[in-house]
């Protein structure tokens, strides 16, 4: 089963459709007290950092998420989800996240949003080792091709070594993380709920 | 260049457009989506085609609401008030769409949708037409101003912009790339829109290369059903 945290903001819906698509079963997390033990946390977003972070702290999800991570629960951040798991972010005059990996969200140097896809390869191999993914098929090719949806203003910048540290594939951004795997928490820049097949393979490599 | 399509919405069906006056219907949204996401397009803009009366806006949204689509969405039309903006959580949509507020010297809408969706969210759509001279489409008193009338400042605001050529919509060829000279407009953030195909997207007869082109959904499907065909032989 996999929680995805409803805080009222960002596009839920577009994660169900993609739990759904991969045949995932999936439960809202609408409140802290949710005692449910979910295979993965999704922390969804849409937005900007100061209302996702206020609301976060208003419903009291700060220490609810900060202590499912001390005691090893999958958590995956996506977009602006995986933004807040960082130390701090530059967005909204400066906002501090939850400090779960160490790195700063920086704002990235292009005229307007990096929005549009660009090209990614995973090694299966890797990525199964890693997250421990309970179906592994190795008469399939391990390295997979693709491209993955991004829409963003900031990046990720990390301050140490992560398990998988995937660079954004664009010049201009290459300081920049696509993907981060820090023992049990994945923080996702683009957006696998958009990415298509490439994305439901991730969720797929995930679980 | 990312390559993506509109899809005009609006009372549960959606619509090709000819001409800024003529709507032909195409189906429900989720039949819709479901042929264009067999495309794997890089972006699908839902657009309520509303003028100055928009009496469906919440019964759209609920059924936008219940779409499934695997291609990232932007939606607008309608999105004219902070009222407005309330209803719009929980859609399945990545960025918003808007034009009507861009004309507006209050700027409180933009600004309310940049501190809830973030600053990456927002697009501006601006349908033009230069039959005579260059005029833009003011949908909420349902005519065509000047682009003067265009507030710059919430222009700013976008992350990117929509030129819509309202006179050669649903052609595959005609869009008037010549008309951004005459707006006060980043020319690194702009996508365009109404008679562009994939025909003409590389760049000579449009003369500046746009973040995205949105091809219509009618010469979207004659020209994936021509490569299907020629890859049949």
């Amino acid at each position: 089963m996999v929680g995805v945290i409803d805080i009222g903001l960002g596009n839920i819906k577009s994660i169900t459709n993609w739990l759904d698509r991969c045949v995932v079963p999936w439960k809202l997390i609408h409140s802290p007290k949710d005692s449910f033990e979910y295979n993965l946390i999704i922390l969804p977003g849409v937005g900007s950092v100061l209302e996702f972070m206020t609301k976060l702290e208003q419903l009291r999800f700060v220490d609810y998420i900060q202590t499912k991570s001390h005691q090893g629960q999958r958590i995956l951040g996506i977009c602006l989800g995986a933004h807040v798991l960082f130390n701090h972010s530059e967005e909204d005059g400066g906002v501090r996240g939850l400090g779960l990996i160490k790195g700063t969200v920086r704002h990235i140097p292009l005229n307007s949003s990096n929005t549009g896809w660009l090209p990614c390869s995973f090694d299966k191999r890797i990525m199964n080792e890693i997250w421990k993914s309970q179906k592994q098929n190795v008469s399939r090719k391990q390295r997979v091709h693709g491209r993955v949806f991004f829409n963003h203003n900031y990046g990720i910048q990390l301050e140490e070594a992560a398990d998988i540290d995937l660079k954004i594939q664009l010049k201009e951004l290459s300081e920049f993380s696509a993907l981060v795997n820090k023992n049990n928490l994945i923080a996702c820049q683009f957006h696998p709920e958009k990415s298509q097949s490439m994305g439901e393979l991730l969720l797929k490599m995930i679980l | 260049m990312r390559i993506g399509t509109t899809l005009l919405f609006q009372d549960g069906y959606c619509y090709q457009s000819y001409g800024w006056n003529m709507l032909r219907p195409l189906g429900t949204l989720q039949n819709a989506l479901n042929h264009l996401d067999k495309y794997e397009l890089d972006e699908i803009s839902i657009i309520r085609p509303v003028r100055d009366n928009d009496y469906y806006y919440k019964k759209d949204l609920q059924r936008l609401k219940k779409a499934k689509s695997s291609t990232p969405l932007a939606f607008g039309g309608g999105i004219r008030s902070l009222d407005d903006i309330m209803i719009l959580e929980g859609l399945p949509v990545e960025r918003f769409i808007l034009s009507s507020v861009l004309f507006d010297k209050d700027l409180s809408v933009i600004k309310r949708l940049h501190s809830k969706y973030g600053e990456q969210s927002i697009v501006g759509f601006i349908p033009f037409s230069f039959k005579n001279q260059f005029e833009v489409f003011n949908s909420r008193k349902n005519c065509f101003q000047s682009a003067h009338s265009i507030n710059e400042s919430a222009l700013q605001l976008c992350d990117e912009v929509v030129l819509h050529d309202c006179d050669a919509e649903g052609r595959n060829i005609g869009f008037n790339a010549g008309v951004v000279s005459n707006l006060e407009i980043n020319s690194n953030n702009l996508i365009f829109s109404g008679g562009v195909s994939e025909i003409v997207r590389n760049g000579e007869s449009i003369g500046i290369e746009p973040k995205s082109i949105l091809i219509e959904n009618k010469i979207l499907h004659r020209e994936n059903s021509k490569k299907t065909y020629y890859g049949a032989m």
